[in-house]
């Protein structure tokens, strides 16, 4: 199959690996080997002028639409023979395509007309809410002691902000249906442990940097755990089901404290 | 990868899809991976198998329990019901891939039959195979049938080649390449890494073969936000180590993306024997497509040979 080709002088800049890339709208295109182009977030403009998270979550359903084609009915459907896959990930979204079927260049221009056409403060997420169970400390939180000391708090008080805390999906990444919660109260945001753990029990509740999550699946991991989530008939990800990810990025999730 | 999801597959996918097309499967049929250690796999019908990748010891013993044939990689083998086949990876080191006329029949999930062995799910219960699976193979199309028929007797009259790995991996410099000082760029792309044996389906261990060539420090590496990784990106965790990532790798991380090594030379990194000494050669994209189109034409070509053989064979047996 021959290959497409457009040699358009705006795009050439991303025709080669590198972060030069082309600016567009508060972000930057550029191409990452040979199967990928990444939209990230400039974060040197002024805070006033960058991004949201938001923006990328929105990116991310709009392209599934529009380069996967009809609204994803289930999960397998998101992948096609020219786009792989769309990752949204801490301030960037990185699509995966075959460059025999689909040309950078023309990938990039409908990246970029998506990016241009959501409006960042009005980006209108319909995610789900989620209220999860969850027990706090004992055998199904080993850190929150430690990490409650490191924190000069109480664990009552820790678990109270936490237990507050509205949070939104940021991603997935890490494992299957792992989502990076944010709205992490400030007081409570705390660096890795300096000893990972060799393994995590499956959903554990934890905090890493300004982010709080459930580890879904058994694995080693260096976040300090506080608790456990109960998913009872809900397990945070699910293969079999329609929808195999749980929480999903715009979702927003609740904790309620089962004693 | 959007759900967290590995993408999972062969880590030497040329050559599962060399062993498919050496029996006249679709090029995407599961094939079982192996690893290290020896397997022993009894037919219970009259099927067809073949073994690709790393070296094997092979061999087929008949139902008297003597040795009737070994296998040649790339070949097709008749496994007739009662008898055994012995894999063993004597140098264990590499992978190799079982492969079985008719594919391996197995219920796809999330639109692949791999395993995911970290998550558990797909593949046969989402867990490496032990004693005692039974495989089921999926039926043989009826020009399959006779092609293998009139290859295989008395047998593997015919094999595919396979390439044979060497120790130059070729690497497209990655988003934070530029980042890091000239110093550390022309260091990279000179030193001389040996693999280790620490590696797993998520990822190998490249050390720099001397003390010496520790890899100088970068400034801020470590503090990136999470982005996707891919099947090829190497990251440097540390000065003394260099991770490329393999086929279950994470499908985000935070360590700066220092390469990435081409499709075309990935499978390199699992079929070399570790304490091989191996380097990175930057590339542009150009190069990279055209090895890539070139490692494709061979299977490519070696589909057309099998399927040429399927037609001449089928004109044959026609009254």
């Amino acid at each position: 199959m021959a290959r497409p080709t457009d040699n358009s002088p705006l795009t050439a800049s991303i025709l080669q690996p590198g972060r030069h890339g082309m600016s567009v709208d508060g972000a930057r295109i550029y191409r990452f080997g040979e199967t990928g182009i990444v939209l990230e977030l400039d974060k040197t403009l002024p805070k006033g002028q960058q991004r949201s998270q938001a923006a990328i979550t929105s990116l991310g359903s709009m392209l599934r639409r529009t380069l996967c084609g009809e609204a994803s009915r289930g999960d397998i459907q998101c992948a096609t023979a020219a786009v792989h896959d769309i990752v949204p990930a801490d301030g960037n979204l990185t699509v995966f395509f075959d460059p025999d079927k689909l040309h950078v260049a023309a990938l990039c221009k409908q990246v970029a007309t998506a990016w241009c056409s959501i409006d960042s403060e009005n980006a209108v997420i319909h995610g789900r809410r989620h209220r999860l169970a969850v027990q706090y400390g004992g055998e199904f939180g080993p850190d929150l002691a430690s990490l409650a000391g490191e924190l000069s708090l109480g664990t009552d008080e820790l678990v109270a902000r936490h237990l507050q805390g509205c949070y939104t999906v940021c991603f997935i990444g890490f494992q299957p249906g792992f989502a990076y919660l944010e709205g992490l109260h400030t007081s409570l945001h705390a660096p890795r442990r300096i000893s990972p753990r060799r393994r995590v029990a499956p959903n554990s509740l934890a905090i890493g940097g300004p982010y709080t999550a459930i580890y879904p699946f058994a694995s080693p991991g260096g976040w300090h755990i506080i608790g456990r989530y109960l998913p009872g008939q809900n397990p945070l990800f699910d293969p079999n089901r329609p929808q195999s990810a749980l929480l999903q990025p715009g979702d927003t999730v609740c904790f309620e404290h089962i004693c | 990868m959007h759900l967290g999801v590995s993408r999972s597959g062969a880590l030497d996918a040329f050559a599962l899809q060399l062993g498919n097309l050496a029996l006249g499967n679709c090029r995407s049929s599961a094939g079982i991976e192996i690893l290290r250690g020896e397997i022993h796999v009894r037919s219970e019908q009259d099927s067809w198998i073949a073994v690709s990748g790393t070296h094997m010891d092979a061999a087929v013993y008949g139902v008297s329990g003597n040795i009737r044939d070994t296998l040649r990689a790339g070949s097709p083998i008749a496994l007739l019901q009662g008898e055994l086949l012995r894999l063993r990876n004597r140098r264990a080191t590499g992978c190799a891939y079982l492969t079985v006329g008719g594919g391996i029949d197995c219920p796809p999930v999330l639109g692949s039959c791999s395993t995911d062995l970290a998550a558990g799910f797909g593949g046969l219960d989402g867990r490496a195979l032990r004693r005692g699976d039974r495989i089921v193979a999926g039926a043989l199309s009826p020009s399959q049938q006779s092609m293998l028929q009139a290859t295989c007797k008395p047998c593997a009259p015919y094999s595919l080649r396979e390439v044979s790995p060497d120790t130059m991996l070729r690497a497209l410099p990655g988003p934070e390449f530029e980042q890091a000082s000239a110093l550390f760029g022309e260091h990279f792309w000179r030193t001389r890494f040996i693999v280790s044996p620490q590696a797993n389906r998520m990822g190998a261990r490249l050390v720099p073969s001397k003390q010496r060539d520790h890899l100088p420090r970068q400034e801020g590496a470590g503090m990136l936000a999470s982005h996707a990784v891919a099947p090829g990106t190497v990251q440097l965790p540390s000065q003394a180590e260099a991770i490329v990532l393999l086929a279950d790798a994470q499908t985000t991380g935070g360590y700066p993306r220092i390469a990435q090594v081409i499709a075309a030379d990935l499978w390199k990194i699992v079929q070399l024997p570790a304490g091989s000494e191996v380097h990175f050669q930057a590339v542009d994209l150009a190069a990279a497509a055209q090895a890539l189109a070139g490692r494709n034409s061979g299977l490519a070509r070696a589909e057309i040979a099998v399927q040429h053989r399927q037609r001449r064979i089928a004109g044959t047996s026609q009254p």
